[in-house]
C-alpha cells in the first residue's frame, strides 16, 4: 500500500499497513486540544478496523505531537523519511 | 462534584422492567476498592444474594472500569465483568480488553448494573447519556461475529460485548467477546448474559476523562514510552504477538491426552510455529492506549477455508487445539477456534472436557452407549461436530454444555478420578512440566478456580534464577519483611507466601485497568502505578496503601465466595497432579517445587496452603478472613454479617 499523505496535515506521512488502532494518537491529541482523554474530539481521526483509513481534520495544526506517540512507525513526519 | 480518572457514575439497568438509574460513585467506596476489578467485588456485595442460581434474574451482570481506562496509562483497557458463574458457582471475574472499557468511561460511567430479565432478546445500548433497551430479535441466533457487524452499522465506533448462540443457549462456559475479539468471561459469563435475553451491550463515549495533573501524569508516560522504545523485543512482539514467546509455550502449554503426556515439541513447531506466519495474512491489533500491540487479525491464503479472517488474542489458540487433538492441518485448527469464537464458547474448557472424553473413550471407560451412538475420536471432524453439538445442545453435546461436574455425574463409571478440574474449571497451568509456581498453585486457592491468568510473579518464567527475584518483588509492592518471607522459604521460594502478591498484584491491575499480560505489565512498577493513580485522580496515595487496597479487594473476592459456602475444603490439589506425565521423549514428569529439587509430597503441599492462608491473615481451618482481618481491612460490617451468618 505505500505511504500516503492528507492534505490536512502536510508534514505527515501515514502508513496504514502499521496502524494497529491504538488511538494514541487521538488521545494525546485530545488532551492536548481539549484538556481531557477524548478520541471524539481529537484532530485526527482513525478508522474502526486498524489500517483502513487515517485522516486529519481541518483544525489540524499540524504540531504533530501524535508522530511523537505512534511506537509502531504509522505516522512518520516527512523530513524524517526524506 | 469535579471527578478526575473516575467517571464518576453508576449506571444501573433492570431488564425486567426496563427501568434505567444513573447514581454518582461514591467515592469513598473508591477509594477503598480502587474501581474496575475492586469496586465490581464491592458491588457485588451489596447486589448478589447469597445461595441464587446463577442462571436467575436475580444474578446480576456488573461491569467495571478502572480509574486508568480511557487514559493514556499504557494498556489501560481492562473492562471487568462480575456474576456468579454458572460452571463454578462461585462470584468471579471475567477481564476483557479491547474498546468497551474506554468507550464506556468516555461515555461517563465507572460502573455498569445489570438486573433481571428482559421478555424478548434485547441489547443495551449506551451513547453518554441516552440509555436505550433495544429490542434484538433479528440479532438472536446470530454469530458473535455476525451481530458485531450489525450493531455496527447503527452503532459506528462503538465498543460491544457481546454472546453468540453459545451464550443464548446457557452452555456453561459460554463467554462474551469484546468488538468481537477479546474473551470476557470464561466459566459462563455468556451464559448469565444469555439468561437475561440480553445478546449484547454497545457503548460510545464523547464526553471524555479528564486528568488531574496532566503534566505529572504525561511525564511519567514519556518515561514509559522512552522504554518501550529502547525494548528491544518490541518490533517481534508486534510482529509475532504472543507467538514470540513460542519456544516457551511449546513446553509448558502443550499438554495432551487428558494432561498425561506432553505433545512432541519439534512436531508442534513443524505444524504449527511461527513460520506459518508467511503464509498467512496478518495484521497486529492494539487496544487504545497499548504501545506493545500483542493481538492479530489473521487471515488463511490456503486450504479448504481459504479467505477466513480470525480475530484473535493469538495463533497460540490455534496451535494448542491443533496438537491437541493432533490435527495436522493448521486450517482446520484455525477454522475450530473461529467456530468457537463464533459461538462464544471457551476453548481452554470445550478443549478439556474434549480431551478428557476422548481419553476416556480411546481406553474403553466410556463408549457409544455413554455418547448416545457416537464414536468418539481425536481428529478435526470429531471435534467440529462436538462444538456444533455443544453449542446447540443437541443429544450429547446438550450433556457436556452442563459442564464437567454434571457431565462426569452423568456418565457416572467414577470417571472423575482423573478430571484436571479444580472447583469444577478445567486446569490452564500444569506444575508437573514446569514446576509449581504462583501461576499452578494460584488455580488452587483462586476462588474462580484456574485462570490463564500469570498474575505477573516472577514465577511465570520458569526456573527464574533466585538473585533476579529482589528487582521483580520490589516492581509487584511486596513488603520487606514478608520478602524476607519469601525468599527464606522452603524449597528456594515460598509459593504460598509468594501468591498472596501475585494475587494482589494482579488485584491493582484488574481494578485501575490495566493491561496485566506480561509484555505490557513488565513496564509497571507500583511506584509508578501509584504516582499514575495520584496524578490522574486527584487522590494522593502511597505504594504501600495501594497495595493495602488491592489486600483489600482481594479478601473482598473471597468474603463473596464464603458467603456461597466456599471454604477451605475446596481449595484442593487435583488427584491427577499426583499422577505421572510423560514428555515426548519417555520422561515421567511429577508435581515437584518451582526449582525441580524436589517431588512434592501431600504433606508439601499442605504446608504451601498453611503458609498461603498464613500469609493472608486468614483462618488455616476455614481458609477464610478471620474477624480481626475483616477489622483491619475496615470490613466490620462484613465481620458483623458473617457472625449473624455463622460464618465466624
Amino acid at each position: 500500500m505505500g505511504l500516503s499523505a492528507d492534505t490536512n496535515n502536510e508534514k505527515v506521512w501515514i502508513d496504514l499497513e502499521r496502524c494497529t488502532g491504538c488511538c494514541n494518537c487521538q488521545l494525546i491529541c485530545s488532551l492536548t486540544y481539549s484538556k481531557a482523554f477524548n478520541p471524539s474530539k481529537a484532530r485526527i481521526s482513525i478508522s474502526q478496523t486498524p489500517g483502513e483509513a487515517i485522516s486529519f481534520k481541518e483544525d489540524c495544526t499540524e504540531c504533530n505531537l501524535c508522530v511523537k506517540y505512534c511506537v509502531y512507525g504509522t505516522l512518520k513526519l516527512k523530513e524524517e523519511v526524506n | 462534584m469535579e471527578y478526575y480518572g473516575y467517571a464518576g457514575r453508576v449506571l444501573y439497568v433492570d431488564l425486567s422492567s426496563g427501568k434505567v438509574n444513573v447514581e454518582p460513585l461514591d467515592m469513598d467506596m473508591a477509594k477503598e476498592f480502587l474501581g474496575g476489578f475492586g469496586v465490581n467485588n464491592r458491588l457485588a456485595y451489596d447486589n448478589i444474594e447469597p445461595g441464587e442460581d446463577t442462571l436467575s434474574p436475580k444474578n446480576p451482570v456488573i461491569l467495571g472500569a478502572g480509574p486508568l481506562v480511557g487514559t493514556m496509562a499504557p494498556g489501560a483497557v481492562r473492562i471487568m465483568g462480575a456474576t456468579k458463574f454458572p460452571l463454578t458457582g462461585a462470584v468471579a471475574w471475567g477481564a476483557g480488553s479491547m474498546s468497551f472499557g474506554t468507550q464506556l468511561k468516555w461515555a461517563g460511567y465507572d460502573h455498569v448494573v445489570i438486573t433481571g430479565r428482559a421478555e424478548s432478546p434485547v441489547y443495551i445500548s449506551i451513547l453518554d447519556d441516552q440509555v436505550e433497551i433495544c429490542d434484538a430479535r433479528h440479532l438472536w441466533g446470530k454469530t458473535i461475529h455476525e451481530s458485531a457487524d450489525e450493531l455496527w452499522k447503527h452503532h459506528e465506533k462503538s465498543g460491544i460485548i457481546g454472546i453468540g448462540q453459545g451464550g443464548e443457549n446457557m452452555v456453561k462456559y459460554a463467554l462474551t467477546l469484546v468488538d468481537r475479539m477479546a474473551t470476557l468471561g470464561r466459566g459462563g459469563f455468556g451464559a448469565v448474559m444469555g439468561s437475561k435475553n440480553l445478546k449484547s451491550i454497545v457503548v460510545r463515549g464523547t464526553r471524555g476523562i479528564r486528568i488531574a495533573d496532566r503534566k505529572r501524569f504525561m511525564k511519567i508516560v514519556d518515561d514509559m514510552y522512552q522504554r518501550c522504545k529502547r525494548y528491544p523485543l518490541h518490533q517481534a512482539i508486534v510482529d509475532y504477538g504472543i507467538m514470540s514467546n513460542w519456544n516457551n509455550y511449546v513446553k509448558q502449554l502443550f499438554y495432551y491426552k487428558n494432561y498425561s503426556e506432553i505433545y512432541p515439541a519439534d512436531k508442534a513447531t513443524e505444524r504449527y510455529g511461527p513460520h506459518l506466519y508467511e503464509k498467512i495474512q496478518k495484521r497486529a491489533v492494539a487496544c487504545p492506549s497499548c504501545f506493545i500491540a500483542d493481538k492479530e487479525i489473521i487471515k488463511l491464503t490456503e486450504g479448504e477455508y481459504e479467505g477466513l479472517v480470525q480475530y484473535t488474542s493469538s495463533f497460540v489458540n490455534i496451535a494448542m487445539i491443533g496438537t491437541r487433538f493432533e490435527i495436522n492441518d493448521y486450517t482446520q485448527a484455525a477454522k475450530l477456534i473461529h467456530l468457537l469464537d463464533e459461538y462464544g464458547i471457551c476453548m481452554m474448557t470445550f478443549c478439556g472436557l474434549a480431551d478428557f472424553l476422548i481419553s476416556l473413550y480411546e481406553q474403553g471407560i466410556i463408549d457409544q452407549e455413554d455418547t448416545g451412538g457416537w464414536e468418539l475420536k481425536r481428529d478435526f471432524n470429531t471435534i467440529l461436530t462436538m462444538i456444533q453439538k455443544v453449542n446447540k445442545r443437541e443429544g450429547f453435546g446438550g450433556v457436556i454444555a452442563d459442564g464437567w461436574i454434571e457431565t462426569i455425574e452423568k456418565i457416572g463409571k467414577g470417571c472423575g478420578e482423573d478430571a484436571p478440574i479444580i472447583k469444577g474449571q478445567d486446569i490452564v497451568w500444569e506444575p508437573r512440566i514446569t514446576g509449581l509456581g504462583t501461576n499452578d498453585f494460584e488455580q488452587v486457592v483462586c476462588p474462580r478456580g484456574p485462570q490463564a491468568g500469570s498474575g505477573g510473579s516472577p514465577t511465570y518464567i520458569p526456573n527464574m534464577p533466585p538473585e533476579q527475584f529482589h528487582r521483580h518483588l520490589d516492581r509487584m509492592g511486596v513488603f520487606p519483611d514478608a520478602k524476607e518471607r519469601i525468599l527464606s522459604g522452603p524449597f528456594g521460594v515460598d509459593i504460598g507466601r509468594l501468591t498472596r502478591y501475585s494475587e494482589d498484584w494482579a488485584s491493582v491491575f484488574n481494578s485501575l485497568g490495566i493491561c496485566n499480560r506480561h509484555v505490557n505489565n513488565r513496564f509497571y512498577h507500583v511506584d509508578i502505578i501509584s504516582e499514575l493513580y495520584s496524578s490522574a485522580t486527584g487522590i494522593e496515595i502511597s505504594s504501600k496503601e495501594m497495595m493495602d487496597n488491592a489486600d483489600r479487594v482481594w479478601n473482598m473476592l473471597r468474603i463473596l465466595n464464603a458467603r456461597e459456602g466456599f471454604s477451605r475444603k475446596d481449595d484442593i490439589f487435583p488427584e491427577i497432579w499426583f499422577k505421572p506425565m510423560k514428555d515426548a521423549e519417555g520422561n515421567v514428569l511429577k508435581i515437584m517445587d518451582y526449582y525441580h529439587q524436589k517431588v512434592l509430597t501431600r504433606d508439601d503441599l499442605k504446608m504451601v496452603l498453611d503458609h498461603y492462608y498464613d500469609e493472608r491473615g486468614w483462618d488455616k481451618e476455614t481458609g477464610n478472613p478471620s474477624r480481626q482481618k475483616l477489622n483491619e481491612l475496615g470490613l466490620s460490617f462484613v465481620a458483623e454479617d458473617f457472625a449473624t451468618a455463622g460464618l465466624l
